[in-house]
């Protein structure tokens, strides 16, 4: 950026200065038109300004570069070069509708500077292969992977390897392997030891099982005595067959080198382990799970057709009879109660209207039947959340509004032990006291550091917030439950997973029967962007992230449905209902371990989609937020409105 | 919120020669019995509305007035709502650009196709992306607004290259920058801060802010360019309501939400929001030239293009005025059809200002028409929810 100031030619009293020098260009010139630079390397560029005689007219320029962080450029034309890569320089000169010239700046790679070899085993028995990787550095310090390394070993008699770094041994001896990256040599010297191990044995956890279930095979090599060899490295594959009704099928089953099987499709499948020229198999037999349901049945409908519906809550009131609020999207502020005591009539019971455009998020406070309503476009730009008596959901009141601070918007809350958790601004989430609820006040706030963060929803559990923030992933602080200190006047953060996606927008903990702890972590994406006809359709997925270990979470699974995405959802009792978007609700078992898209595994039990003919956008389903709630599941349909279906007892339903 | 910006008749002849015919084949400007063409964006529907206004001349009745011709969905997200804010059309015409101010959580700058509707170009910038202007080269001037900001951090103007659409600078200026144009030269870019009670330059050559002066009313004049804050600066404004003062580095007694070049000249005219004033500032001597009261909340400022009149929204009492210049004589002060009076922007011919007017809630958004011959308002019509930002098609 930056400029190249000349005095302008000509400077007439009556008009402004530059004014006619700025209209005489006609034409720009940005000498050299290509560059080629090192990385660290300048050189300088010109810029020419012509009349529309082809004269040259002397005029204040402009540079700027269009990858500032890879090419800069200063007021005098001086380009630097930064990343490797290619970018563009630029020259403006003249007024609004002023002359433009680009250059073009190829940033030459940097040379290599280090290969390793990374990988391998304690220790190299003979007649084993064990796959190995390349670290590769350049001068600047940057990893690179542009460039595929060449393999050699100094003594194929003892030692080969192939071009994916897979290292096989031979005999006992001694080799050096190396991997070449340009004019650079990582090398290791291996010696290969006499492999000990005289038999090898595979055992399974179960003989059976289904589609879904998540197996664990071992394999143990021991040597002339019986000792185990604890370091032999073994390696499983997969032989499958498939039932016969199956034409055509896909990979039906996985296996993971740590043991972990799951099929998808019902057969008999066979895990082969070798050890060197050792070998052992172990087949297990896997039936079908379940067919997926189709829900038409027990179906009530409180419908909304005259505004996009938002999220829900459902609870029971003290009067003995069952309620759920409604928030709306993009309407007049709006927010509806529902008598859900007989789900197969779903009745209005009131109405309320905030000074805002959308009332995204709704929750309650059970105990004290107090509802909180966020708001979004709000007249006056002060939006916030609104606390409302509703113990009496025919005519409910408000009891305060909240806003201090949060004029940039409220898209979620929570409330746990009389705090309201506000989301603020997509920034940070702040924490309200609503002990008293005429008069809530701000007791603490938690925000991340990182660069460019943001946050979507937060959810709390056992003095537990999971924030879900976008590229941030899932942040789990402790807000009161002690476990690191925290309160909700000093909140902790305890521990985070992301992933490289960068969509995370909820998520839902869970303490699984097994004594995992689970948490399901969905994307929020439009890969269509907004579609100029038709409905949205979503993408993304719920990821399943094991947090059984705080320090060390691990993605094991996924819950993934081709053409669509998750908005929210809720796990109860080994079951995961999820808003699917334009999928509809989907009921699925989470039974057990889990691994792999359990989509593809037949433990989705049930489906739902909203058709309403007169809905918003007609016969469209778009599932906002699912809730299980006394043996029925209640579901806002952002097209629709509020529905609940009713989710027959579960059997297991082999497919025809 | 975008005005027409041909402020000087030599310079207008140079941008019509240059605009004019390129976009959407339509009539030529400049002469009132033509078809108007302006873009409107509606904050609370994620939209932008193409509106022609054909005047009612000669006592009739149809076949004129204001219609919405054509909606623009825009952003990324249909399941949140992202802010369209400011918009203003590409050089040749055949796209236009719109500001989103709200994403995850920085704001963008939506490039979309005219003809098709379809986006063709984006680019993060920084928070609350609200008002845009377009320069030399196709450089789009982006005010961060930053209002969502419960610290309050100093913000930013984002300078985009409209063709590769990517940020080529984003000077720090002050907190809660707002309501910028750049001058009818091109020469240099002003806006609002309205934490800090400044108008701030920045050389639109340079990038560079090259000067800060204090709105504050007894306190009006130069201040170091640090005034405002810097970057990575940040207030605690919990528990603070809008108008309070944590600390002397916060001044909203003026609270500019507008900065608005002469079409000629270097005078700059400031809406003072908060205290119902019109400031005109010298640019070239930078003195205070006059303070001039309106009625409450003046929120959006523009100019006609021939340099006699300033049209002002006054956000409380959704009002438009118009004020002749050489005298700050209020010409009238016209009703809006709704609530909270927003945008406005001025036809080449500076014949009709455009207004947008949000509504509250689940009300419409509005633009109504207003003849500044007679000022009178001549038409209206209404488009998405919380109507904003405002252009005229060339």
């Amino acid at each position: 950026m930056i400029r190249q100031l000349l005095p302008s030619a000509i400077v007439a009293a009556s008009v402004a200065p530059g004014l006619l020098a700025a209209q005489a260009v006609a034409r720009i010139e940005l000498t050299p038109a290509a560059i080629t630079l090192e990385v660290n390397g300048t050189t300088k560029v010109k810029a020419t300004a012509f009349d529309s005689a082809g004269r040259v007219v002397e005029v204040a320029v402009t540079f700027f570069s269009t990858n500032r962080r890879a090419v800069e450029i200063d007021s005098m034309g001086l380009v630097r070069a930064l990343k490797a890569g290619e970018y563009q320089v630029v020259a403006v000169a003249g007024n609004r509708a002023g002359r433009r010239a680009e250059a073009v700046v190829t940033v030459r790679q940097p040379s290599i500077a280090t290969v390793a070899i990374a990988g391998g085993p304690v220790r190299y028995f003979a007649q084993t292969t064990t796959r190995h990787r390349v670290e590769v550095t350049d001068q600047a310090g940057v990893t690179r992977r542009d460039q595929p390394p060449r393999w050699r070993s100094d003594n194929e008699g003892v030692v080969s390897v192939d071009q994916f770094g897979d290292v096989t041994t031979h005999r006992p001896g001694a080799a050096t392997i190396s991997a070449t990256v340009g004019s650079v040599i990582g090398s290791r010297r291996i010696n290969v030891v006499a492999n000990p191990a005289r038999s090898l044995a595979l055992a399974a956890s179960v003989e059976q099982a289904r589609t879904g279930d998540v197996v664990h095979f071992t394999a143990t090599g021991r040597d002339a005595g019986g000792r185990v060899v604890a370091d032999l490295p073994v390696s499983l594959s997969l032989r499958s067959a498939v039932e016969d009704t199956v034409i055509a099928p896909e990979a039906p089953a996985l296996i993971e080198q740590d043991g972990r099987f799951v099929a998808q499709r019902a057969g008999d499948y066979t895990v082969v382990a070798t050890a060197g020229n050792l070998v052992a198999t172990k087949t297990v037999s896997v039936t079908h799970r379940y067919a997926s349901l189709r829900l038409n049945d027990a179906k009530g409908h409180g419908s909304v057709r005259d505004v996009r519906t938002s999220d829900l809550w459902v609870w029971g009131g003290k009067d003995g009879r069952d309620y759920a609020i409604t928030g709306t999207w993009g309407g007049a502020g709006a927010t509806y109660f529902w008598d859900v005591t007989d789900p197969a009539n779903i009745v209005m019971t009131d109405s309320l209207v905030v000074d805002a455009r959308t009332t995204n998020d709704v929750k309650v406070d059970v105990e004290r039947e107090i509802c909180i309503i966020t708001r979004e476009g709000a007249s006056n730009r002060k939006n916030g959340f609104v606390l409302v008596d509703c113990s009496n959901p025919r005519n409910v009141k408000i009891l305060s509004t909240f806003d201090d601070g949060l004029w940039g918007g409220v898209h979620n809350v929570f409330v746990w032990n009389k705090r309201v958790f506000a989301i603020n601004a997509g920034r940070r989430f702040d924490i309200i006291n609503i002990e008293d609820p005429t008069k809530p006040r701000r007791e603490g706030f938690f925000e991340l550091d990182t660069p460019g963060h943001g946050i979507h929803d937060v959810w709390v559990v056992d003095g537990i917030a999971y924030a879900s923030q976008w590229q941030d992933g899932v942040i789990l602080v402790d807000v009161g439950n002690g476990v690191a200190g925290g309160s909700p006047s000093h909140p902790v953060k305890i521990g985070s997973y992301a992933y490289p996606i960068g969509a995370t927008h909820s998520a839902f903990p869970y303490q699984a029967a097994n004594g995992k702890t689970y948490l399901f972590v969905g994307d929020e994406q439009f890969p269509y962007n907004l579609p100029l006809e038709g409905p949205d359709e979503a993408g993304g997925y719920i990821h399943i992230v094991d947090f059984t270990d705080l320090k060390n979470p691990k993605e094991v699974g996924r819950y993934q449905i081709p053409e669509a995405g998750p908005h929210n959802f809720w796990v109860q009792n080994d079951t995961l209902y999820a808003a699917y978007y334009n999928a509809g609700l989907r009921v699925v078992d989470v039974s057990g371990e889990l691994m792999g898209n359990l989509y593809d595994q037949g433990r989705e039990l049930a489906r739902f989609r909203a058709f309403d003919s007169k809905g918003i956008v007609p016969n469209a389903a778009m599932a906002w937020g699912p809730q299980p709630y006394k043996g029925h599941i209640f579901i806002s349909d952002h097209h629709s409105g509020l529905w609940s279906v009713k989710l027959p007892e579960r059997k297991e339903r082999p497919i025809p | 919120m975008k005005v027409i910006s041909v402020r000087a008749v030599a310079l207008s002849v140079v941008a019509l020669l240059v605009f004019r015919g390129k976009a959407l084949g339509q009539q030529p400007l400049g002469d009132s019995r033509d078809v108007y063409r302006i873009l409107a964006t509606a904050e609370s529907d994620d939209q932008v509305a193409l509106i022609e206004f054909r005047p009612c001349l000669d006592g009739a009745t149809a076949n004129c007035g204001a219609t919405v011709v054509r909606t623009y969905q825009v952003g990324l997200l249909p399941a949140d709502t992202e802010g369209p804010h400011g918009v203003v059309i590409a050089p040749d015409g055949k796209s236009f650009y719109v500001s989103l101010a709200h994403g995850r959580p920085f704001g963008y700058l939506q490039k979309i196709d005219f003809a098709t509707g379809r986006p063709i170009g984006l680019v993060e910038v920084g928070m609350f992306a609200a008002t845009v202007d377009l320069a030399a080269g196709e450089l789009i001037w982006v005010v961060n607004f930053n209002f969502e900001d419960p610290k309050m951090e100093p913000s930013s103007v984002s300078i985009v290259d409209g063709q590769s659409m990517m940020e080529v600078a984003r000077p720090t200026t002050c907190r809660m920058p707002h309501g910028s144009r750049l001058n009818g030269q091109g020469t240099k870019h002003y806006s609002g801060c309205m934490m800090n009670d400044l108008l701030v330059e920045i050389d639109a050559r340079t990038f560079e802010v090259t000067k800060k002066f204090s709105l504050a009313p007894g306190r009006e004049g130069v201040v170091s360019l640090d005034a405002g804050g810097a970057a990575g600066d940040h207030l605690d404004m919990a528990g603070m309501s809008h108008g309070d003062h944590p600390t002397t580095d916060v001044s909203n007694q003026c609270s500019p939400t507008w900065a608005q070049p002469a079409a000629a000249g270097p005078s700059v005219y400031v809406a003072c929001n908060r205290s119902n004033e019109i400031v005109e500032i010298d640019t070239a001597t930078w003195a205070l030239l006059r303070r001039w009261k309106t009625p409450a909340a003046p929120y959006n400022l523009a100019v006609t293009p021939d340099g006699s009149k300033l049209i002002a929204t006054q956000k409380g009492p959704g009002t438009i005025t118009v004020w002749r210049l050489r005298d700050q004589v209020l010409l009238g002060e016209i009703a809006g059809t709704r609530k909270v009076a927003s945008g406005v922007a001025v036809s080449a011919d500076s014949r009709y200002a455009f207004v947008t007017l949000e509504g509250v809630g689940g009300q419409p958004g509005t633009v109504d028409v207003v003849d500044l011959a007679t000022v009178t308002k001549v038409g209206s019509v209404a488009m998405g929810k919380q109507a904003g930002g405002v252009t005229v098609v060339p």
